[in-house]
């Protein structure tokens, strides 16, 4: 592969001829028509083949229900190119999560969850059952391996599984992981009674074990590569069984090529292929500026544009013929966090801020009239309260407000107003809307400091706020899709995190809240009965919303846009937000060429 | 001159270690630290998270002990590893530093071979429409941002042809594409240039066209064209030389942004990556070569200067 990339390897294996010469000098005085020559397709479909139609179900019961729909048929062969802005910060999967592509091509999963159906499709896993309220049991499939390059490619059995799981507590407390302890803790003990078999042990029921286990995270490791990496796989670039092994990685960008070990789906479901994915490489091109990636993307020299895109983005791509837009419902969230410390003891100022937001105003000038309210629940479960009801609970009301605000002395607990960050990294129409909106109906100035994302981090997690509110916004599932928006609220979560939402506050009021919303919280994620979770959900919507902390649901899209190159068939339409929640394009299979 | 010389080559060191500390103490002076930027919020879900990755990274130490590491592997030649990737930064910096440099000397190229004939046609037309034309051209070239003309040579191609002449970087190993590849940005990264050398050029010939002995060149007989070029041109260049010096030097500040623009994989586009990520290795490595390049430049203009023009004394 290199030798042929290598010009000059070119160059001396050929020699000079004089017919060459010709061609060179034909080629340096005609440059303007070289330039144009170098940049034609590169796309290197072979020839297709039609995938198995089986289908199969997973056994056992769950919250979630395994599905048997088959795969659907496309072309084998072919480079899909991606890109993305900046190198890796790590590769090991139980550490960080902000990189979607790698776990899901060098790594697999015992299982795959989408979310949209709320259903299950078992991937290293032929069978899963579950025993007992607190008892899982996964079976896995036969003559499963690690890729080639990862401990000599050996089997890979239960304890493998039982070991990826069991590293979360020590990544976090080693290495400071991204992966949310929301995601494991539930975890009690594994057992590995054969080489097939993984008992999990969960410490109490709970509903959204298998959502968690499709996430990107649990992915499954070797433990070889783990302790001779120092008990972490950050610079690791294959450990895995994942249907591709990652060949390159450098300041350009990434490459993963076919796993020649990678198991088979027989029958093929969902969006498994029986014989492994279509697709043979994926590139992942490095690309710092914005407009870049636009250009690339339009010029057909990648095929997923990896930027979200708005309403008035998306109208203007469908008009390009080398381009599909796709719609899904919005599955993200935004909140306007309170420092809980500073708040907490005025439950006047707090519905002061509240009433004097103008949602509706806020839907037409954010969302381009495409919006909808936002809850403490994420929009696209079926949880959800509905809009009259949210309408009901965030009401606008500058005159009651203001009423509010005075009663509660908002000037004297707030003597030099509301502070906030705005994040130069990202769209920031939002807080200048609520500025405008808090100033104008509430009478309060808010001060905006700008920030970049290290000083946005910084200055939202430190203990000691600089700040009275700050708006996050969230627009795909990067951790347990059950509670992206939910998180915010409880003081296990970014409640804490953000918004000093915290068990041990020296506040009173403060305290005994965290302790409310994590019994309501805990008491939602241990009831296994669907429709008994779902009300124990809208209730707990509700009491947040009318305490109006620890956080206040910002309006958010009704859709989410994304953009793919139309050469692509069976782009998952509607599940393509979610990257790090287990399903997504980079985990479909069946994605292929047309 | 020699003294001279030696003077500026002692505080070379000088100046790149005051411009390493200014450097090591502004960029930790920023709210968030690479432990922040490699974490992120979920890095505070546990009170030992960021310490953890602190002491991983050696920021746990006091400031001075942190530089002193820092610059004792530093005048070895190692600049550590970057905080946000992990990889070592020497190898790295040493391949993007020749990428820019590359850049750097056809955007000179492109700059002089610009800027100079259309100072020259603007001079020896001086009020006429050419000179007014070419006048009006150098302040557009001065005026219009550098990163707003990259934006649309990017994006126009797409909306007309679905064609853009961005590409995957590939370096010597195709040198037609790569050349290819670095022309644009380079050209693009030039017209500022090229039109301040173009301003510079014409004023510069213009006072030096009124001067004595041109009028006793003329007088001589001489042809127009051996006056412009022979006479007038290089008496002009005096000036000239500061001026290409300097933006060899300010070449450096562009690249970030057009680095950016056209993937260039160079230090500009290395150091916006670095600094939105607190990776203090890369943006003191990168710094530190910018300041070197930039001293280095001054000196060897300054030189030349006096070479060049031998009432010049130092």
């Amino acid at each position: 592969m290199a030798s042929q990339d290598n010009y000059w390897l070119r160059a001396r294996a050929r020699g000079v001829t004089r017919r060459n010469f010709l061609y060179g000098s034909g080629v340096a005085a005609a440059g303007s028509a070289a330039l144009l020559a170098g940049c034609g397709d590169d796309d290197d479909e072979t020839s297709p083949t039609a995938a198995g139609s089986a289908t199969t179900a997973a056994s056992g019961s769950a919250t979630a229900a395994a599905t048997t729909a088959a795969a659907a048929t496309g072309k084998r062969g072919g480079t899909i190119i991606t890109s993305k802005a900046a190198p890796d910060t790590g590769l090991d999967p139980a550490i960080t999560v902000t990189n979607p592509l790698h776990p899901a091509k060098a790594y697999s999963h015992i299982l795959q969850y989408h979310l949209t159906e709320n259903k299950f499709h078992l991937d290293l896993a032929e069978k899963f059952e579950q025993a007992d309220p607190t008892t899982m049991v996964f079976t896995l499939r036969p003559g499963l391996k690690f890729a080639p390059q990862v401990a000599n490619g050996r089997a890979l059995t239960a304890a493998d599984v039982a070991y990826s799981y069991g590293r979360f507590p020590g990544t976090l407390k080693n290495f400071g992981s991204e992966v949310n302890g929301l995601q494991w803790n539930w975890m009690d003990s594994f057992e590995t009674p054969d080489e097939r078999t993984l008992k999990i042990k969960l410490k109490t029921p709970y509903a959204s074990a298998i959502p968690t286990m499709g996430s990107s995270a649990f992915a499954v490791v070797a433990k070889e590569l783990v302790e001779a990496n120092g008990g972490k796989l950050s610079d690791v670039m294959n450990a895995g069984a994942g249907p591709y092994v990652m060949t390159k990685r450098d300041s350009s960008g990434a490459r993963y090529e076919r796993n020649p070990n990678y198991y088979k789906h027989t029958p093929a479901i969902g969006t498994f292929v029986q014989d492994g994915p279509y697709i043979d490489v994926w590139d992942e091109l490095i690309i710092q500026d914005l407009a870049a990636v636009e250009a690339r993307f339009l010029a057909g020299d990648t095929h997923i544009y990896t930027q979200g895109i708005d309403k008035l983005k998306a109208q203007e791509f469908a008009s390009n013929k080398n381009v599909s837009v796709v719609k899904a419902t919005f599955p993200g969230n935004s909140q306007m966090q309170l420092d809980n410390e500073k708040w907490a003891a005025h439950p006047k100022l707090r519905e002061a801020l509240s009433l004097s937001i103008d949602r509706t105003k806020y839907i037409a000038s954010i969302h381009l009239g495409e919006g909808q309210l936002g809850s403490p629940v994420g929009p696209i479960f079926d949880s959800v309260l509905s809009q009259a009801e949210l309408k009901e609970l965030q009401k606008f009301d500058p005159a009651r407000a203001k009423q509010l605000w005075a009663e509660g002395n908002g000037n004297t607990v707030f003597p030099n107003g509301l502070r906030t960050v705005s994040a130069t990294f990202a769209p920031t129409t939002n807080i200048d809307f609520l500025k405008r909106e808090i100033e104008a109906n509430l009478g309060v100035k808010v001060t905006v400091t700008p920030a970049d994302l290290a000083a946005y981090v910084a200055i939202a997690t430190a203990r000691d706020k600089q700040w009275e509110i700050f708006v996050a916004s969230e627009f795909s599932l990067v951790t347990i899709p059950d509670y992206n928006a939910l998180t915010f609220y409880i003081p296990t979560g970014y409640g804490a995190i953000f918004g000093n939402q915290r068990l041990d506050s020296a506040i009173p009021a403060n305290a005994e809240f965290a302790k409310t919303a994590l019994d309501k919280f805990n008491q939602q994620a241990q009831e296994l009965d669907p429709a008994k979770r779902k009300q124990l959900l809208r209730d707990m919507q509700i009491y947040f919303l009318k305490e109006f902390r620890p956080a206040l649901p910002m309006p958010v899209g009704q859709f989410q846009y994304a953009a793919h190159s139309s050469k692509l068939r069976n782009y998952p339409e509607k599940e393509f937000p979610f990257g790090n929640a287990g399903s997504g394009p980079y985990r479909a299979h069946n994605l292929s060429f047309a | 001159m020699r003294t001279y010389v030696l003077r500026r080559v002692l505080l070379f060191p000088l100046l790149v270690l005051a411009v390493s500390m200014i450097t090591f103490f502004l960029i930790r002076a920023l709210p968030g630290d690479a432990a922040v930027a490699r974490l992120g919020a979920a890095g505070a879900q546990c009170d030992t998270c960021f310490d953890q990755v602190r002491k991983e990274l050696g920021l746990d130490k006091s400031k001075p002990e942190q530089y002193w590491i820092w610059f004792s592997d530093a005048i070895r030649g190692d600049f550590g590893l970057s905080t946000a990737t992990r990889q070592r930064v020497s190898p790295e910096l040493r391949d993007r530093v020749w990428n820019t440099f590359q850049l750097g000397v056809l955007t000179i190229f492109f700059t002089l071979a610009l800027g100079i004939p259309v100072g020259i046609l603007s001079a020896v037309r001086a009020g006429k429409p050419v000179d007014y034309i070419l006048r009006f051209l150098s302040i557009l070239g001065l005026s219009v941002p550098s990163f707003w003309i990259a934006t649309l040579v990017i994006f126009m191609p797409v909306i007309w042809w679905g064609w853009t002449p961005l590409d995957n970087y590939v370096g010597w190993s195709d040198p037609l594409k790569h050349l290819q590849l670095l022309a644009l940005p380079a050209f693009i990264l030039a017209i500022s240039g090229s039109a301040y050398t173009a301003r510079i050029t014409r004023s510069s010939m213009l006072e030096t066209l009124s001067s004595d002995f041109v009028r006793t060149a003329r007088a001589k007989g001489l042809w127009e064209r051996v006056v412009i070029l022979r006479h007038v041109l290089r008496n002009s260049m005096l000036t000239l030389l500061t001026v290409i010096g300097l933006q060899f030097a300010t070449v450096l500040g562009g690249s970030v942004v057009i680095e950016t623009i056209f993937g260039v994989p160079g230090m500009g586009a290395w150091l916006v990556f670095a600094v939105s990520n607190r990776d203090y290795q890369i943006v003191q490595g990168v710094t530190v070569i910018f300041a070197m390049w930039f001293v280095a430049i001054t000196l060897l203009t300054d030189v030349l200067y006096a070479w060049v023009d031998p009432r010049i004394r130092y």
